[in-house]
């Protein structure tokens, strides 16, 4: 597509920096500082960090509602603020909550009409519509308004609308909030079919579980500074490089027991009853597990760190405070 | 029936031609946290707002405190602290100047600033809404919520958009506010909360009661499931399979878990949705 014929990253963002003014005497905010980040075709690429952290202020750069105070940030080769227009129609954008839905109108009406924006005829924005409305599971209320959705269905019809256009690349802020744990894993299924159709994804969510799934690659952003940028898989061993065993359920006597065994390097609390052990050889983890179960444990599982210790582990403990 | 916060009997409430609740009903108990479960349309947030006075039920008894909700004046809604799923938009206030109007309306309400702090909002005490993120705005009705220390707490999935830490701090404040006996009725789609949370978890669908009761109570947990990289079993007697399995693997069992059936296998079952895997 280039003049070197080597296609261009599906995202690619340099030196992004956005700095809101504080107003009247108060300092200003950077919301985004200095940011890189490079998401290829094909890749489901993750977002993660505190709240504050600035997300939605990238989210909305890329989908060219927001302007950069510098840097650059380029969708499929395309510059997001000298060639907006280019642009826009090859994003598929999708933010939770409740804006950017016509309450008025019904949920067939709103994907006609955002159909029609994407250049679709009346034939084609029927069936894309009707089609989208059956993915997302609100076929039965196509004809229903907008307004008397409940959260969860106005957050699938969010969905579908940003797949409208049949889009190149996705900007997810936060796709599954408010969506039942049924519709969450629908959901799972329907970015692997879009990963699979060779789009690129742009995934926030507060869900480690959901990154660990989806996310080929995952970059964690605080205070506006990229902290790191990763497989998934290869971040658990930012903590530890052998097995470790989790259990809940179990009496303080027990996990003093486990504390002696041979190879078992730490046995932490992490919750009333819960317990993670560490271990620092190959093998160390069996006799754990056995230990467990006889003891009649039943819930225990060797596992590599979640991707939510290493969250917190990067993020820092700084409990629920909000950086400034 | 002193014990009882909130009392229900054949609720109904239907919009045109949809059901939102057909025939439901729920008791909670004074000092309970109660966990309401079920999918997007299941009539959850019609029950929550029926039950804190934000909306007319078209039948059924209720309820609240001891008094019909229908009915609630000034000094009823005094007594109740509301986190509800769609924001307010005082939007040009700042955290400060918002949580301290609300702090206003109740008769003995918490210290605003605390309560600032207890969600994280410190440093952005004197920002305008308008300047928060989605994450710190969900924080500010949550403040709103707890700041009038009321006796029964309605929280309507108060923790979308927060953060992983948030989350937990969220948590650590409800058990405090239980353990000072507040009664809280919470909505989630997220199982672990209202594992962590509920005393008791309903699961509701199409408008109804599915079940009630403990994790213990919703959950069968005879059969355990072994699991590992390459197979899975459910059994009675898992300590003689993984001696099995490790045996056959000459120590280290790769991707062995253990697994008690879950409150998630237990909520698809409720709901009618088996799991598939
Ligand atoms: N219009 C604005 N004016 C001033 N500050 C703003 C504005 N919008 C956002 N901010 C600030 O910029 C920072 C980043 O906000 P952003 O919405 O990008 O965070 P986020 O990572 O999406 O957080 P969350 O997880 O809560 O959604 C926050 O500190 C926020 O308060
Ligand atoms: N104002 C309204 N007008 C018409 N129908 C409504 C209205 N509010 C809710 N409904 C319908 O009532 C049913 C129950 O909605 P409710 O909001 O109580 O569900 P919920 O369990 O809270 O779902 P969610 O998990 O998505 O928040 C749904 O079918 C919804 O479409
Ligand atoms: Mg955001
Ligand atoms: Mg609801």
């Amino acid at each position: 597509m280039t003049i070197t014929g080597i296609d261009p990253p599906a995202v690619e963002v340099s030196g992004l920096t956005r700095v809101f003014s504080g107003g009247r005497g108060k300092a200003d905010h950077r919301a985004l500082d200095a940011f890189d980040l490079t998401v290829t075709p094909g890749e489901v690429h993750g977002l993660l960090g505190p709240n504050g952290a600035g997300k939605t202020t990238l989210c909305k750069i890329l989908s060219t509602v927001l302007l950069p105070t510098s840097g650059t940030a380029r969708v499929l080769g395309l510059d997001v603020v000298a060639d907006a227009k280019r642009v826009r129609p090859l994003l598929g954008i999708v933010f939770g909550g409740e804006r950017g839905l016509y309450a008025r109108m019904t949920a067939g009406q709103n994907l006609r009409f955002w159909a029609a924006l994407y250049g679709l005829g009346r034939r084609a924005g029927r069936a894309r519509a009707a089609e989208l409305l059956d993915r997302v599971g609100l076929s039965a209320r196509a004809d229903n308004r907008v307004e008397t959705f409940s959260r969860g269905m106005k957050q699938r019809l969010h969905l579908a609308r940003g797949m409208i256009g049949d889009p190149r690349v996705l900007i997810l802020d936060e796709p599954t909030v408010g969506m039942d744990p049924v519709s969450a894993h629908e959901f799972r299924e329907l970015v692997e079919e879009l990963r699979a159709e060779g789009r690129a994804v742009l995934l926030t969510t507060h869900d480690m579980a959901e990154a660990e799934a989806l996310c080929d690659r995952v970059s964690f952003i605080d205070g506006g500074r990229l902290l790191r940028c990763e497989d998934p898989r290869v971040l658990g061993e930012l903590l530890s490089r052998h097995e470790r065993v989790r259990a809940t359920g179990v009496p303080e006597a027990l996990a003093d027991r486990i504390a002696e065994l041979r190879g078992v390097e730490a046995v932490r609390r992490t919750g009333p009853g819960a317990i993670l052990v560490e271990t620092d050889r190959d093998g160390a983890a069996l006799p754990v597990l056995r230990m467990l179960v006889e003891a009649g444990t039943t819930d225990v599982s060797t596992a590599p760190p979640t991707l939510e210790e290493v969250y917190m582990h990067l993020i820092g403990d700084r409990g629920m405070a909000v950086r400034s | 029936m002193n014990d009882a916060a909130i009392r229900v009997r054949g609720l109904r409430k239907a919009y045109g031609n949809v059901t939102a609740v057909a025939d439901l009903d729920l008791d909670v108990h004074r000092g309970e946290t109660l966990a309401v479960l079920g999918p997007n349309g299941a009539g959850k947030s019609t029950t929550v707002q029926i039950l804190s006075a934000q909306l007319p039920r078209d039948g059924g008894a209720v309820a609240v405190l001891g008094a019909d909700p229908a009915k609630a004046d000034r000094r009823f809604r005094s007594r109740l602290g509301i986190v509800s799923q769609t924001a307010g938009d005082l939007l040009e206030l700042t955290v400060e100047e918002v949580v301290r109007h609300f702090a206003g309306y109740y008769p003995r309400p918490r210290d605003p600033g605390e309560v600032i702090a207890e969600v994280g909002l410190a440093a952005q005490a004197k920002r305008k809404l308008r300047q928060l993120s989605g994450g710190q705005r969900r924080r500010v009705d949550v403040a709103l919520g707890v700041v009038g220390n009321p006796e029964l707490l309605f929280l309507d999935e108060p923790t979308t958009g927060f953060d992983p830490e948030a989350r937990r701090q969220f948590w650590h404040l409800i058990r405090a506010l239980a353990a000072e006996g507040t009664t809280v009725l919470l909505t989630t789609h997220y199982l672990d909360e209202a594992e962590a949370l509920a005393d008791r978890i309903a699961v509701i669908a199409d408008g109804r009661i599915r079940a009630a009761g403990t994790v213990a109570e919703l959950v069968d947990d005879r059969e355990v499931t072994v699991a590992w990289e390459g197979g899975s079993k459910t059994t009675d007697t898992p300590t003689a399979l993984i001696a099995e399995l490790g045996a056959g693997y000459a120590g280290e069992v790769p991707g062995l878990t253990v697994t008690r059936p879950s409150l998630e296998d237990a909520y698809l079952r409720l709901i009618g949705q088996e799991a598939s895997a």
